[in-house]
């Protein structure tokens, strides 16, 4: 069983993706282990926190390269795992069979990618079709999807989530009541902690010009983090061209590791490792050399566009 | 199963194969032509197997061009060199298709073919051919043709090799760019065959003609013969005709031609002779080195190592050297980057002390560049320095450049440095290796990039096994063993991972004595990481462990 | 390493050839451009903008929201040598555009829901135009030595209403393309409710070049919005002369629910590419310029 998954590790390492039934196999092993998951799932420190990764496989490579292996290095990534990149199957099936198989070694929350609703226009129902032939792996991913923890709690005192805070939320216990097993709703409070953003100018709580989705300022952190006794908030879902970004007085930190996101942006990436004190440390990294990566140089091809 | 169908019988099969719509099948009867051949007989395959493929050319690229290649070898099955002409025809059909690779593989074929050949049977088959090629109506077969005369020409009359001299004389004034092309790159081929009367004569006039062709692509299949024609020629003649052309190209408008007349100088200027490589490639070279554009400067860049050999250190210090400083300062990384992986073979061309007054500043700037690749570029070929200075020299100059790449913020560059380190440290000795290097090695165990942690503990390994285990002891084990209480777990990891990699060096004794407590006191950390290594690193001390008890 | 930069080189053989047939020279030392019939071409794709310059940029514009990933140092520029014309596209300037037009915000679907949610002291803040759209057309400019006067320089250009189309039946032919290149200038993914998105991107033929400044934007299930602004020059023999230069500016716009009205699909994973559905949206402006030069 074992031998089966660690073949299927070091497929998945070349950037091979595994078989549909593979795919079937693994995601139903994923649930018996993500079910059991509490909404804040308790990770124990040391542990080296990522951010968005959007199937950027060959800099999540560069990621372990430098943070080092799992198991041998414990991680909790905070979501978003697929989209936009062109490698999202096997970035996530990658990570998935990681937790399948060490599963006290490395922790997925959830981000706001991970739905139906967003993966049919960003990318990842595109690469699964395309890949497979069929929908049934994406209908596999997005199933397990619903499965994921919201946020992590490591050592009662650093608190991750994917986008930010609630207004419906003080209490870490209030979380933990939210019934996440469904699509990700388009409000409410499982909504917010996948979706919403830390903002400068805002006093206590705000709502983006969108109209939904919801901003929040420095004392709305203060408060949650003072009343749930936490040092600081870590979380993603924002790309920062220096990889990483402390707000209101090193209370929340953004932490984004998709370098060179998109492939143009130049951006570089971050992980924050925290030893088992809790001493951390951003390690800041570029995207992958031109020649160790399997997607050519972007060099437009000349069209007779009118 | 009658007499009078089995001899068909293998034909039959062919021919129902080849009509087959399944490419796949198609190929693979064609690849069996030699079985069927046996089968048929030498007789039955030269009248009826032959004729049959020259008659069926219309097929599939891949299948035409596996027929092509089958030929080339069939000179056996059709009863020896004596009939080695009959394949002549279908070889000389698939030299007119459209598809290059076809036509390029039937005109390999002839010339083996051809080169089998007995003389009477050249000139009275392959010349023909050859003839019948260059009038060719279709320019395909014109092409072709160009791959053949250095075959036909030995073999033929002193009036067949004038017509073959002037056919191919109009082939290179061809209306068409690519017969002009073809012929063009098979020059030098064929100027191998001719006599040297004709060659400072006809084959220079031709060679002209080329050289000042209005198509790049021409002059550059020309610039490429210059290399095979100087050889040819004695070196006056080739002062006389090539050197000009040599000289000439270097200033061609087109960049494409003074890229290849860079990447080529090497083969040029041995063609010439070192005299007038001296007088005159020496300033066209210079100008290549100052080229406008990029991709010329890096070509260059990358023979200029080549190039001081040909000439006398004077000459390379004084014309050569001040073009390097400038290419070290080039505004495009590429050039640097080339010129890095180069220079320091420079060094031993030019002596002690222009490498110590010239070189080494250069090499410093280099190490210092902003681009990882051109550092690492000078980081990897240091040796050829230290044969040159010295150790003590060496040290002094770059050593300082080096501990700083050793921090450079790229872990690349420290991960090539580290790599590095082992064949340094025995070229250079213990006793230097303890002063400057010993220090950084540590370092590097707690390095803030895993892939360096990594390569740091691999490093200590190979110096273990350099330099024995008594100095191991002496200068690794200890400030090893000490940094088992590092505080981050990661560095713990790293250590006990050194631990295991050096406990093979070590031998069982110390392993026992030292090594061991250690692993066990780890197994006791309270990170479960950590306590599963141990596990791990117990399992692989055991057969060692056992060793020693034995003992 | 440069991330995001791109560098080319002379091209295949064929289009050496090209280049060689037509007398361009291609820019040197890895830049992307060339020079040809008077004309100076360069393209230059970088990284996104540092957090230091973003907050520069934030002052000098008065905003402090900005697209996510501004590509501050790409541009694209040609320029005339003899008459000194410079046609240039730049972020800045395009965000300069977008803080003067400063559309109202533009709803999401699920904002519906959420105006029951939300209590009376949330209010919706930052009613900036987050969808960044900008009626940018490009930045012209006269460098010219001939132009003493400071004040002359910036005010002799003027783009004037014309009747003249640009010749896309003579662009349909498939004349060799000497340079090509496409320049982000911005792009903002609207916190994954769509997509916002400037480029522009041209090429170069022996007898002409155009190129199409497009900005694309779609608010999924809400609206799409359209601007492009496509510009020709075609050499004449004098490559002295001024050189005559129109514009096409032609914007399209559609709400999902026109759409589904029309029968059209309503997911947004259809329109993901422009290309495919422009014809969808209606025009709802369309002009054609020249450029008159007054001095």
């Amino acid at each position: 069983m074992s031998s089966d998954l660690d073949r299927q590790i070091e497929q998945l390492k070349k950037c091979e993706p595994l078989k549909e039934s593979e795919v079937k196999a693994l995601c139903l092993k994923a649930m018996e282990i993500l079910v059991e998951e509490s909404n804040v799932q308790r990770v124990d420190a040391p542990v080296t926190i990522c951010g968005d990764i959007h199937g950027q496989f060959y800099d999540m490579k560069e990621l372990f390269k430098v943070g080092g292996d799992c198991p041998k290095t414990n991680y909790l990534f905070l979501g978003d795992f697929v989209d936009r990149g062109f490698y999202s199957v096997e970035t996530f099936l990658l990570l998935l069979a990681l937790k399948v198989r060490y599963p006290d070694r490395i922790t997925l929350i959830r981000g706001n990618h991970e739905s139906r609703q967003i993966t049919q226009v960003y990318g990842f129902y595109d690469e699964c079709l395309r890949k497979y032939g069929s929908v049934n792996v994406w209908r596999y991913c997005t199933d397990i999807f619903d499965y994921l923890s919201l946020s992590a709690l490591i050592e009662n005192r650093i608190f991750s989530v994917h986008g930010g805070l609630s207004p419906t939320i003080s209490t870490l216990d209030q979380i933990r009541t939210i019934d996440r097993k469904q699509e990700v709703p388009h409000e409410g409070a499982m909504c917010d902690l996948l979706w919403s953003d830390p903002e400068d100018i805002v006093d206590g709580w705000g709502i983006s010009p969108r109209g939904a989705g919801y901003l929040f300022g420095g004392n709305v952190v203060t408060s949650f983090n003072h009343g749930n006794n936490i040092d600081y908030i870590c979380r993603a879902h924002q790309l920062v061209m220096e990889g990483y970004k402390w707000m209101f007085n090193n209370q929340i930190v953004t932490v984004w590791s998709a370098p060179n996101y998109c492939y143009r942006c130049g951006n570089v990436a971050a992980i924050l490792e925290l030893d088992e004190n809790l001493n951390k440390q951003f390690r800041v990294f570029e995207a992958a050399p031109q020649d160790s990566r399997g997607v050519p140089s972007r060099k437009p091809a000349p069209e007779y566009f009118l | 199963m009658s007499m009078v169908d089995e001899p068909l019988y293998p034909i039959a099969i062919l021919i129902d194969e080849l009509k087959n719509e399944d490419i796949q099948l198609r190929l693979n009867s064609i690849r069996r032509l030699s079985t069927i051949a046996r089968a048929l007989g030498e007789e039955r395959t030269r009248k009826e197997l032959i004729p049959f493929l020259s008659e069926n050319n219309d097929d599939d690229d891949e299948v035409l061009l596996a027929m092509a290649e089958e030929l080339g070898v069939f000179i056996p099955y059709v009863g020896g060199v004596d009939y080695a002409h009959v394949l002549l025809p279908p070889l000389e059909t698939l030299c007119t298709v459209e598809e290059t690779c076809v036509r390029d593989k039937a005109v390999e074929s002839l010339c083996r073919i051809g080169t089998q050949m007995k003389e009477s049977d050249l000139v009275e088959w392959f010349i023909p051919l050859v003839k019948r090629l260059a009038a060719g109506e279709w320019f395909t077969a014109r092409v072709s043709s160009c791959g053949l005369f250095h075959i036909a020409y030995p073999s033929a009359t002193e009036l067949l090799k004038a017509e073959l001299r002037s056919i191919y004389s109009q082939l290179c004034q061809d209306d068409m760019p690519m017969v002009r092309r073809s012929a063009a790159s098979n020059l030098g081929k064929f100027a191998a065959t001719v006599e040297p009367n004709h060659l400072k004569t006809d084959i220079m006039s031709i060679f002209d003609e080329l050289t000042q062709d209005d198509q790049d692509s021409v002059r550059l299949l020309a610039v490429e013969g210059c290399a095979a024609l100087g050889q040819l020629l004695e070196p006056q003649d080739c002062v006389a005709h090539i050197l000009p052309v040599i000289v000439n190209f270097s200033q061609d408008k087109s960049w494409r031609v003074r890229y290849m007349v860079a990447n080529q100088l090497y083969e040029l200027c041995e063609a010439v002779g070192p005299e007038p490589t001296r007088t005159d490639l020496v300033p066209a070279y210079v100008r290549l080195l100052r080229d406008n554009e990029a991709e010329v400067r890096i070509a260059a860049a990358g023979k200029v190592t080549k190039f001081c050999r040909i000439l006398n250190p004077q000459i390379s210090i004084q014309h050569i050297l001040p073009c390097v400083k400038d290419l070290s300062s080039d505004s495009s990384q590429h050039v640097r980057s080339a010129l890095a992986s180069v220079i320091m073979g420079m060094a031993p061309v030019l002596g002690k002390d222009a490498t110590i007054e010239q070189l080494l500043p250069i090499f410093l700037s280099l190490l210092k560049d902003e681009f990882p690749d051109v550092r690492l570029n000078i980081i990897s070929k240091l040796d050829q320095v230290n044969q040159v200075i010295g150790i003590d020299l060496l040290s002094q100059s770059l050593l300082p450049a080096i501990v700083e790449l050793a921090e450079d913020r790229h872990w690349r560059v420290r991960l090539a440095i580290i790599e590095y380190i082992p064949l340094l440290a025995s070229q250079l000795g213990v006793r230097f290796f303890d002063d400057k290097l010993g220090a950084l090695c540590m370092q590097w165990l707690e390095d803030k990039v895993f892939s360096i942690r990594d390569a740091a503990a691999n490093n200590l390994k190979r110096l273990a096994e350099e330099f024995g285990p008594e100095w191991a002891m002496e200068h690794i084990i200890p400030q090893v063993l000490d940094k088992i209480s590092n505080p981050h777990y990661l560095y713990r990891m790293t250590i006990l991972h050194a631990i295991s990699l050096l406990v093979p060096v070590m031998g069982p004794d110390i392993t026992c004595h030292k090594l061991l407590p250690v692993v066990i006191t780890a197994s006791k950390d309270r990170v479960p990481n950590i306590k599963f290594n141990v596990a791990k690193v117990l399992q692989a001390l055991i057969p060692i462990v056992n060793q020693s008890v034995s003992n | 390493m440069e991330k995001g930069e791109d560098t080319e080189t002379g091209g295949g053989d064929e289009q050496g050839l090209d280049l060689r047939a037509s007398g361009a020279e291609v820019l040197p030392d890895g830049r992307s451009g060339l020079r040809l019939k008077g004309w100076h071409i360069e393209a230059r794709n970088r990284p996104i903008l540092s957090s230091l310059a973003l907050q520069q940029w934030e002052q000098k514009l008065g905003t402090t929201h900005m697209p996510e990933m501004i590509f501050g140092e790409s541009s694209l520029v040609l320029q005339h040598i003899k008459s000194g014309i410079k046609l240039h596209f730049n972020a800045f300037d395009a965000l300069k555009g977008w803080k003067e037009e400063s559309l109202p915000p533009v709803e999401v679907p699920a904002a519906a829901k959420w105006k029951f949610r939300s209590k009376p002291f949330e209010q919706v803040i930052l009613d900036y135009d987050y969808t960044f759209t900008t009626p940018y057309c490009g930045s012209e400019i006269v460098e010219s030595d001939a132009i003493k006067e400071p004040s002359k320089v910036g005010t002799c250009l003027h783009w004037e209403d014309c009747d003249e189309r640009i010749d896309l039946v003579a662009l349909a032919s498939k004349e060799p393309i000497l340079f090509y290149n496409e320049v982000i200038l911005y792009e903002d993914e609207l916190s994954d409710n769509g997509v916002s998105l400037l480029t522009v991107k041209v090429r170069v033929m022996p007898t002409c070049w155009f190129l199409l400044l497009r900005f694309w934007l779609r608010v999924d299930g809400v609206l799409m919005r359209l601007r492009d602004t496509r510009m020709y020059c075609s050499f004449g023999d004098d490559h002295n002369a001024r050189p005559v230069i129109l514009r096409e500016i032609c914007w399209r716009e559609a709400t999902f629910n026109d759409l589904t009205a029309r029968g059209f699909p309503s997911d947004c994973a259809a329109y993901s590419d422009p290309n495919l559905i422009s014809q969808r949206l209606p025009v709802i402006n369309q002009k054609t310029q020249r450029l008159k030069i007054s001095w």
